[in-house]
């Protein structure tokens, strides 16, 4: 893995939130059009790493950075790193009343254009598309214009986070446990939407516990994460010895 | 309280120019009559002040002299010169301005709208009046009394259904005591929108009594926009009367006032009646806020709802004082009171109190009270999303406004609220 090709390249990062060390030393590097998955057990860093990424304020960074494109991004705000491209697919995604889904969307799309310094979108160009990409996941127009995530159930939350990443199209996904708390059928939707992004510009670090997403998107890499570094990189055959084994033959060894 | 001490603080009406004034506004003797009486009482009762537990935290004190400095002013308005700021009915509009005392409009009433001043059939007015008297013993009412030059009617038929917005404009551009009297009379299975605008572009002090019964099965839907100037002193007391199977729907949205007092008073006397409250403030600078409410649940299967919702600025101040009161007859009572806040600044305040007093186990009631900043989480979430922190914030404090504007169904007002929205919060 070349650092000049690298979309993202971290190195030796150390986070901490509330004066608590989450994570340790964590080096990664993925590549454009990569898919990786970053497996581990519970309070191994998963989210840590990935809200670090999306630079929330309450993660601080001690040491390490984080290269995305070529320049240092630990300083930028978290506007900034998401209009050059990086999405966070939150696990748990907030609901916020009195804002319609639709009118969020638009607002975001309109921010991400008028960094790059284009026009709005015009209203039957935005519509078209939230259409489309809302039948490619399964979602039912009248979501749309409900408030954003209001009273959606977590497979409908989930839904609308891969809705968001469709019409943002960022060159960086970072999706956290994305799959917990879909249903098969919703499983293999949010599947098609990943799958139809997957293209040359587009990667992904996908934070999961089981493989079972891992079954629809196949990962080019397989990390495990423990204590907030990652003990074990391998190819998609990883995650099913994970699902045999657990994680305790790997932090054992440690 | 020592008789002395009780002594000091009555009205001291002898000095002021207020006796002639009130009385010689309208030469008619069953008013001179109503406002001799409304007088000698006025003298015997106390002035309010923050020892008043419903004016804790309202000083109260410049508005009541603003308030008499006002009426020896006795100033005329430049409004009416101005005609064509006054606009004519259209087809589901009706408009009405009320200006240097008067009731004013441009074309005919529809037969539904009176006003003391043109009608010839005075007896309603009096009735309506003297009951009112009777009732409300507030100083501030019985100043409206006094001051009194006009009196709106809007007085349905039965099984009239009007599809029309009545637009009342309070509206002053010099330095007036204002009071406006408005009385609504819903007769059975009617139905009425009602649209109030206090737009004042002077320091006024607006003292307006409103009276409100619903008869059964009748429908009332209220909006309220009161946009005063920052000098500005505003006063409302609205005392409601619901019947069987009626409902009355009220939104308002005030953005705040030197003092802006909003006291409401619903009775609920008969079975299935229900109300609806909806309300926004938003004072910045140093302006403030108070709203007092009143619920009374006299009758069995009846509902309230309160949705009040405070978005405070700078320095300002606001107050929420909800009481709901349950009676031991009102069985199957069903009752939801909700205050939050957003504090955008440190030194914003807030004093919140919902209050629930029941009598019988047979009921559904809830209560709360929230006040903070806005929501670091949901900043995060929209930043995420590529939107900038101001442009974040600006659209969390617009989506905490928009829930209360998406309950309103006609399309008419809602529209008229979101445009206040952008005006207001942006």
């Amino acid at each position: 893995m070349s650092k000049r090709n690298s979309l993202l390249s971290i190195n030796n990062l150390k986070v901490s939130i509330a004066e608590k060390i989450i994570i340790s030393g964590l080096n990664l590097t993925i590549n454009h059009g990569e898919v990786h998955a970053i497996m581990g057990p519970n309070g191994s860093g998963k989210s840590t790493l990935a809200k670090t990424l999306a630079g929330h304020p309450e993660c601080n960074i001690h040491a390490g950075s984080i290269n995305y494109l070529g320049t240092k991004i630990i300083d930028l705000s978290v506007e900034e790193r998401a209009n050059k491209g990086i999405f966070l697919g939150f696990q748990y995604p907030i609901e916020i009343p009195g804002l319609s889904n639709t009118a969020f969307l638009k607002a975001a799309l309109n921010a991400q254009r008028k960094s790059q310094g284009d026009e709005e979108i015009t209203a039957v160009d935005f519509l078209k598309e939230l259409k489309h990409n809302a039948e490619v996941i399964g979602m039912d127009q009248a979501f749309l214009n409900r408030g954003v995530n209001e009273g959606f159930s977590g497979g409908e939350k989930k839904r609308n986070e891969i809705l968001q990443m469709m019409m943002l199209k960022p060159r960086l996904s970072i999706l956290d446990e994305t799959d917990s708390g879909l249903d098969i059928d919703a499983m293999k939707t949010v599947a098609n939407g990943l799958n139809s992004m997957r293209k040359k510009d587009s990667s992904f670090l996908l934070i999961t516990h089981y493989d079972r997403l891992l079954g629809y998107i196949k990962p080019d890499f397989v990390h495990v994460l423990s204590k907030g570094r990652i003990i074990q990189s391998g190819d998609s055959t990883l995650a099913n010895k994970l699902e045999e084994k657990g994680y305790e033959w790997l932090t054992k060894t440690k | 309280m020592a008789d002395q001490n009780k002594m000091n603080t009555h009205f001291d009406l002898n000095g002021s120019l207020l006796k002639d004034y009130g009385l010689g506004l309208i030469d008619v003797d069953w008013l001179k009559n109503l406002k001799k009486e409304t007088l000698a009482r006025l003298k015997t009762q106390n002035i309010p002040s923050k020892k008043d537990e419903e004016w804790r935290y309202t000083n109260i004190e410049p508005l009541v002299q603003k308030c008499f400095e006002l009426v020896a002013k006795n100033s005329i308005s430049t409004l009416k010169k101005n005609k064509p700021f006054i606009q004519k009915h259209s087809d589901n509009n009706i408009f009405i301005y009320y200006i240097d005392g008067h009731f004013c409009f441009v074309d005919n009433l529809p037969s539904y709208i009176k006003t003391l001043r043109n009608s010839e059939d005075q007896v309603i007015f009096q009735t309506l009046l003297n009951y009112d008297v009777e009732k409300i013993h507030t100083p501030f009412a019985d100043l409206n009394t006094l001051m009194l030059s006009d009196v709106l009617m809007i007085e349905t038929l039965k099984n009239q259904k009007i599809d029309a917005t009545v637009h009342i404009i309070i509206c002053s551009d010099v330095e007036q005591n204002i009071s406006p009297r408005l009385l609504v009379q819903l007769r059975e299975n009617s139905s009425i929108r009602i649209f109030e605008h206090c737009l004042t572009s002077n320091s006024c002090v607006i003292n307006s009594l409103t009276d409100i019964n619903c008869e059964k099965n009748s429908q009332l839907d209220y909006y309220k926009i009161i946009d005063e100037q920052d000098q500005g002193y505003h006063l409302s007391l609205s005392n409601i009367t619901l019947a069987r199977n009626s409902y009355l729907n009220l939104f308002s949205w005030d953005s705040g006032a030197n003092i802006s007092r909003n006291n409401i008073h619903v009775d609920l006397v008969e079975e299935n009646a229900s109300v609806n409250l909806n309300s926004l403030f938003s004072p910045k600078e140093k302006l403030h806020v108070d709203n007092q409410l009143k619920i009374k649940h006299l009758a069995e299967k009846c509902e309230s709802s309160l949705d009040y919702r405070g978005i405070l600025q700078d320095q300002s101040t606001g107050v929420f004082g909800g009481e709901v009161y349950v009676a031991q007859e009102a069985r199957d009572t069903q009752s939801d009171m909700k205050n939050r806040n957003l504090l955008l600044s440190d030194n914003a305040r807030i004093n919140t109190k919902p209050v629930l007093e029941i009598y019988n186990e047979d009921v559904q009631c809830s209560h709360s009270a929230t006040s903070g900043c806005l929501d670091n989480d949901k900043l995060f979430y929209i930043q995420s999303r590529g939107i900038e922190e101001a442009d974040a914030m600006n659209i969390l404090i617009q989506s905490f406004a928009s829930e209360i504007i998406e309950k309103i169904k006609n399309s008419q007002m809602k529209r008229t609220f979101q445009e206040y929205l952008v005006q207001k919060l942006q």
